[in-house]
């Protein structure tokens, strides 16, 4: 290669300048850190360390009051039990043996024995059972049983830790049994070797009965994010601004809110009407009476609260026909009044609809701003804050929405997935303990614990999930995601670790539409620009970048606290004229207040995230056009790391600090900042000052991609080709093959690594467990037996061991049982008693019906022989004589394979 | 490999299978196609670039049929005093003569390098089969 | 241009062969005035027609290492074997034996267990041999040969190999050298390649490994299209199956023979046809024989 003279590669080495190997140095750091599949990892972390708890408080109590008879007898009392869930423990993967006995599981011994690699999760429940003497002076007056006057009854009855179901637990997470072995491997033959792990294995997956199972990253347009968009005429609307809010604990769906702008003016105005559609209410609601609803009267409040700016002519003009098509609704109930009738609830009284309405406000619409009363206001302005957004986007001030923008994308990785299903099971658990308390309290009976709780809900729901990649519930799997969970690939190793980082977006498979398959800007150092399928998922299942990272989500809680340390002015305390002139600080979407000083505020929350007062994975957003301040700090999001510029334009990553590479991890990885996507308005003006810098370019592939050999060089397509095939590579995938039974499992003799290789192979092991081998090739003809990529090779390299390889298969039978008795059997068939042999021959097998290891097979011959009993009466289609008493069901090998058995277990 | 012929095809003939088969040509006088079995290129371009070299022979050229099957074909034709089988009979022995003789230089030199021969002088290595002569 | 016999020097006329260099495992010597043709079969000869002994039969009593019976099986076929005396053994497929015998194969035993080192190597030396000079080759007294495989602690390997005679048509691993390098027309005067090159084809290719031996053509020389070339370079390099200088003297034998059986073969047909059959003639121009 010719190097450039100017260009002195060395003189890094004396000189304080940062050179390439500098960075090389930092994401070495950086791999050796977290790995190639942390995301799984800390994702599932998160939903074991904080979201079962959360999940579990979150539904874990309910009541069951008992009306007094009022037959004036003594002991008829009104009474209440209440069940309560409280501290969860979860152990580590165990498994318990038909005998009853339980051990810590390993999870090759799962792999072999087809168990799930779960641990039991157990919860302290407290049972209290209340009386309310309706005969007490206290509840003279009571008509509702909730506000009467409870005493306690009974003592509590406390149970602790009891067992509530099985959670699989991911390979290499905080709670798997690898883990500790990691943890103590300074302990000599105390490694993941001595139980049958690989120690290239990076974990990220369950195994379920038996299998590896991946659960792929969903991805899913980010909630409480205000879309824009025009609609193509001819239509019934022009513009319309849509919202799905979702508050940030909880279960509840989110809601979407819809605001339009008709294209035709309605009766008797003039111009375009704004409408929205609301939860529960059938029809679209004149966007004056929602703001009248909400308790701002006057068309002077509400144009205030919209337009922040009543010299802005044009905007006012806009929303004129508006104001005229709710001239007749002026006061609050009237509004109310006029959302209720058009609710689901018919023929009820007005204070009923009133009730109705207003409920609807508080807890329906835009719940990720509040659900709590008293807070009309601030969904007033956020409200006015969407319309407001409509107009810009009528008026051309802004740019509309691209829904493609993969900074407004979440990613669904194993956490939220599990916890989703794991709230729905816990609720059909809690469910069935109510229903059972009120068996028992009905009969009088007694409470059992046993009988109350099944374990087998949790369990098998969680397990039916991950088995199948239904993502739902079993009765209904029509409804539910399909191909959630996969069978993890094992071709090769970096078909196993591209695998372990892939995303999927679930998208109507058949639809003809480009645009979210295409490649976007925003897809920079997230996911690989080449590694995609071709045809029906190109473009919708995508892979990771090398760096790049999925959030886990934290509390917005500090971040408040901090905003309001620092001058942030709440919503509810200023005045809409300040609006226009300072920025907006929006917080996971929700709109807080306003900042006189986003410069200092910025700069105070960059430093406050880089010496980790907040979190990390705290996203901050300038925009600086729309005067906006977005904060983000919820889950899903993707993030990749990279230098810090300071403000003077020099790195803050000194060469000094880079030197240190191994020895000090922590202050290097200090100097990179993870970036999250930062939303950038298309006519954003090209930057004078930088902020961030790249850490290595290649960064932007995924696993596939970096094998490649200088992919820059490739026709682009190639590269996405080439991304395809690397998967199914042979090589070694795993370095314990030997002993795992995977049913189909190829090993090259001579694996190499190559010649041409890349740096990045060295993070992914590639050198360690090579796939393929290094070939010398010829283009030239040879008499055209070589035409149409057909080749012609070397005899004598194949026979000398270029490309051997060898093929493992697994033929697997079980004895099944007809209740204690066993039915079927493992014996060598004999002609005499068996009928329907199969053809090939019997002669292989041992008396005990198995096959020995080291025979040589072939064809059709029976390498497990088992026979079934026929019933007494059938007659096999005359067939069958006085002898035969049983019908063959033996495992015949593959008749195209042969080959010598390795192991019989 | 399912169509890779067997490896004893690379050296034993088939039952009543003739080393040498002679196809003499029906439209061309003097001219004939020579099958020979069990060889490859190794032969076939000897024996082409032999026959090229006698002034008596007017074509003379080989092919391997296919890659996977141990023959090739070579075809002579030649002035009409002689015949192709002749002629060919008479470039192999002097084919034999040029070895014999690269053989005994090649020993010669050995000599003078002063290496004694691992076999006495003239004994070949592979008697069975020269013997035969 | 037929040459009265009678009148020739045995060394003046007809091919000539110079050894340059001879070692144990190499020879290099320059053939010359003959045919491209001709060195080429006897490169070819050399590379896949010269028989040596390899271990084609491989019973496996014990093998609890990390590698797979067929693994271990086709590292111990690559093993080269001394074979300076395969000439007294015959062909399995010629020989009057129903399976094998000893006038037809060679036993190899190999038993290895790893009892206390925490591993230990496998080579070719561990192999015992029935034959006293067929054994596995070995460069120095003290080598030990081709590592075969590393046993843990534990694990034991038992084998009985049986070698036979063979060649490298057959198996590559009955091929006696590694390599022979072939060249001729080191100047490329015969254009019968093509150098690639940006500005300067002198400057940017090395000079061939033989460049020395032939005068460098002059600049704007013309091109002579009926030149043929008539000196080849050969450096054999053996696998240790073979003394280099046998391998060269077996190829020319196997040549010979080769053109024997055939010349043999067109006397039959010559007698069948009722044409003139011609005796193989085995003289040298200068009369040794």
């Amino acid at each position: 290669m010719m190097m450039n003279p100017s260009y002195d590669y060395d003189a890094g080495l004396l000189s304080d300048e940062i050179t390439q190997e500098d960075c090389w140095g930092v994401i070495e750091t950086y791999f050796d850190d977290k790995g190639l599949v942390r995301q799984q990892l800390d994702s599932f972390d998160e939903f074991v360390q904080n979201t079962i708890q959360e999940i579990v408080s979150e539904n874990g109590e309910f009541q069951i009051i008992t009306q007094g008879q009022h037959s004036g007898t003594h002991s008829d009392v009104t009474r209440r039990y209440s069940i309560q869930f409280g501290q969860i423990y979860l152990s580590k993967p165990t498994h318990s043996e038909p005998e009853g006995e339980t051990k810590q599981l390993y999870p090759q011994e799962a792999r072999l024995r087809n168990l799930t690699y779960s641990a039991p999760l157990y919860v302290d429940m407290r049972k209290k059972v209340e009386i309310a003497d309706p005969a007490n002076p206290l509840n003279q007056d009571v008509t509702s049983a909730a506000d009467m006057y409870w005493e306690v009854e009974h003592a509590e009855s406390d149970w602790d830790k009891v067992f509530i179901g099985k959670v699989p637990i991911m390979l290499r997470s905080s709670y798997c049994s690898l883990t500790d072995l990691l943890r103590a491997n300074d302990v000599e033959g105390f490694d993941v070797q001595s139980v049958g792990e690989c120690p290239y294995d990076q974990g990220g997956y369950f195994v379920i009965n038996g299998s590896e199972k991946v659960l792929i990253a969903q991805e899913r347009m980010a909630t409480n994010t205000v879309y824009v968009f025009a609609k193509a005429q001819p239509a019934p609307y022009l513009f319309s601004a849509e919202i799905r809010s979702q508050p940030e604990k909880g279960s509840k769906l989110a809601s979407t809110l819809f605001i339009k702008m008709l294209a035709k003016g309605g009766k008797g105005t003039s111009g375009h009407v704004i409408r929205t559609s609301l939860p529960y209410i059938k029809s679209d609601i004149p966007i004056m009476v929602v703001f009248r609803a909400l308790g701002s009267i006057t068309d002077r409040d509400i144009l205030a609260q919209i337009c922040y700016d009543f010299n802005d002519r044009e905007m006012l003009e806009l929303l004129k026909p508006s104001i005229e098509e709710a001239f007749v609704i002026q006061d609050r109930d009237i509004a109310l009044d006029y959302i209720g009738r058009r609710g689901t609830t018919i023929g009820v009284t007005r204070d009923k609809r009133l009730r109705y309405a207003a409920d609807i406000l508080q807890k329906e619409m835009l719940p990720h701003v509040s659900t709590s009363a008293h807070h009309q206001t601030r969904k007033a302005f956020f409200f006015g804050y969407m319309i407001h957004r409509l107009l810009l986007a009528a008026l051309e001030r802004r740019e509309l929405d691209d829904r493609d923008h993969f900074g407004k994308k979440r990613l669904d990785l194993a956490g939220p997935l599990l916890s989703g299903l794991f709230r729905m099971l816990f609720r059909k658990l809690t469910n069935d303990v109510t229903r059972y308390t009120r068996k028992v309290v009905d009969s009088r009976g007694e409470f059992n614990l046993t009988m109350a709780i099944k374990g087998g809900t949790i369990t098998r729901g969680l397990q039916y999930s991950l088995a199948t990649g239904n993502w739902g519930d079993q009765k209904k799997f029509m409804q539910a995601r399909a191909g959630v969970s996969q069978v993890l690939n094992r071709y090769t190793y970096a078909s196993t670790l591209s695998h372990l980082r892939r995303l999927n977006t679930p998208i109507g498979r058949d639809g003809k539409l480009a645009k979210p398959r295409q490649l976007h800007n925003t897809h920079w150092g997230m996911v690989c620009p080449a590694e995609t399928p071709e045809g029906q998922a190109c473009g919708l299942v995508k892979n990771l970048s090398l760096m790049s990272y999925v959030t886990v989500g934290h509390s917005v809680a500090p971040i408040l606290d901090f905003l309001n340390e620092f001058n942030m002015e709440n919503l509810e305390e200023i005045t809409p004229d300040r609006i226009p002139k300072a920025t907006k600080v929006f917080v996971n979407g929700q709109w807080l207040g306003i900042h006189d000083d986003p410069d200092t505020l910025v700069k105070t929350l960059r430093n406050l995230r880089r010496n980790v007062d907040v979190t990390p994975e705290l996203s901050i957003v300038r925009d600086v056009a729309d005067k906006e301040l977005r904060l983000y700090t919820d889950g899903g999001r993707i993030s990749r790391p990279l230098f810090i510029v300071e403000e003077d334009q020099t790195l803050s990553l000194t060469k000094e600090i880079a030197l240190k590479t191994k020895t000090d991890p922590d202050t290097q990885m200090r100097q990179c900042d993870w970036n999250y996507l930062l939303e950038e308005g298309s006519n954003a003006v090209y930057a004078r000052n930088y902020t961030h810098c790249e850490i290595h370019p290649s960064m932007i592939l995924g696993i596939c991609a970096s094998i490649i050999p200088f992919p820059d060089h490739n026709q682009s397509p190639r590269n996405t080709y080439q991304s395809a095939m690397g998967k199914q590579a042979m090589g070694i995938f795993l370095t314990n093959y030997q002993i795992r039974m995977d049913t189909m499992a190829n090993i090259l003799f001579y694996p190499q690594k190559p010649l041409a290789t890349t740096r990045a192979m060295e993070f992914m092991h590639f050198r360690e467990l090579p796939a393929g081998q290094n070939a010398v090739v010829a283009i030239a003809v040879y008499s055209g037996y070589n035409q149409e990529d057909s080749l012609i090779m070397s005899q004598s390299s194949i026979d000398r061991g270029l490309f051997r390889s060898m093929y493992y298969r697994v033929y697997m039978d079980t004895e099944k049982k007809v209740g204690m008795m066993a039915s079927e059997t493992f014996e060598k068939p004999s002609r005499d008693s068996c009928l329907r042999l199969k053809h090939g021959t019997y002669e292989k097998l041992d008396n005990d019906g198995l096959i020995a290891p080291g025979v040589r097979v072939g064809g059709e011959d029976i390498i497990i022989g088992k026979t079934v009993p026929i019933k007494e009466d059938s007659a096999e289609m005359g067939q069958r004589t006085a002898a035969h008493t049983k019908r063959d069901a033996s495992t015949p090998l593959k008749s195209t394979e042969n080959g010598i058995i390795d192991r019989v277990m | 490999m399912s169509n890779a012929p067997a490896t004893w095809e690379l050296y034993n003939l088939a039952p009543g299978e003739k080393k040498v088969r002679e196809i003499k040509d029906t439209k061309i006088p003097n001219a004939a196609t020579f099958e020979v079995q069990k060889e490859d290129h190794t032969l076939g371009n000897l024996l082409r670039t032999q026959l090229l070299k006698n002034s008596k022979v007017l074509f003379a050229g080989y092919k391997m049929p296919h890659p996977l099957h141990h023959s090739f074909v070579l075809k002579v034709q030649t002035t009409p005093e002689t015949s192709p089988l002749e002629v060919l009979q008479n470039d192999v022995n002097s084919l034999i003569r040029e070895i014999s003789s690269i053989k005994l230089k090649f020993e010669n030199e050995l000599t003078l390098h002063g290496l004694t021969q691992s076999e006495p002088m003239g004994g070949s290595m592979y008697n069975s089969v020269d013997t035969a002569y | 241009m037929d040459i009265d016999p009678s009148i020739t020097f045995a060394d003046a006329s007809g091919p000539q062969v110079a050894i340059r260099e001879i070692t144990k495992t190499t020879v290099s010597f320059v053939l010359s005035n003959t045919e491209l043709a001709l060195a080429n079969a006897l490169r070819r000869v050399m590379i896949a027609e010269v028989p040596t002994m390899a271990i084609d039969l491989v019973e496996i009593e014990a093998n609890t290492t990390v590698l797979s019976d067929e693994f271990i099986a086709h590292r111990l076929g690559l093993i080269p074997l001394v074979s300076t005396d395969v000439k007294r053994i015959n062909y399995t497929r010629d020989c009057s034996c129903t399976q094998y015998c000893d006038r037809c194969s060679v036993e190899f035993k190999l038993n290895v267990s790893c009892q206390n080192d925490p591993t230990r190597e496998v080579h070719s030396r561990d192999l015992i041999s029935s034959h006293p000079t067929i054994v596995p080759y070995l460069e120095t007294p003290d080598d030990k040969g081709v590592l075969l495989v590393k046993l843990k602690r534990g694990e034991d390997l038992r084998i009985r190999c049986i070698a036979k005679k063979g060649t490298a048509k057959e198996h590559a691993k009955w091929a006696p050298c590694t390599g022979i390098a072939f060249e001729y027309d080191p100047h490329n005067k015969l254009r019968h390649t093509t150098y690639w090159y940006e500005e300067d084809m002198k400057g940017e290719w090395p000079k061939s490994a033989h460049a020395d031996e032939e005068p460098e053509p002059k600049d704007g020389e013309p091109f002579d299209y009926k030149a043929k070339p008539d000196r080849f370079y050969f450096t054999v390099e053996s696998t240790g199956a073979l003394e280099p200088r046998d391998i060269v003297v077996g190829a020319l034998d196997v040549l010979r023979s080769k053109l024997a059986q055939l010349q043999l073969a067109l006397q039959s047909i010559a007698n069948e046809q009722g044409e003139v059959a011609i005796p193989v003639d085995d003289a040298v121009p200068g009369g040794y024989y």
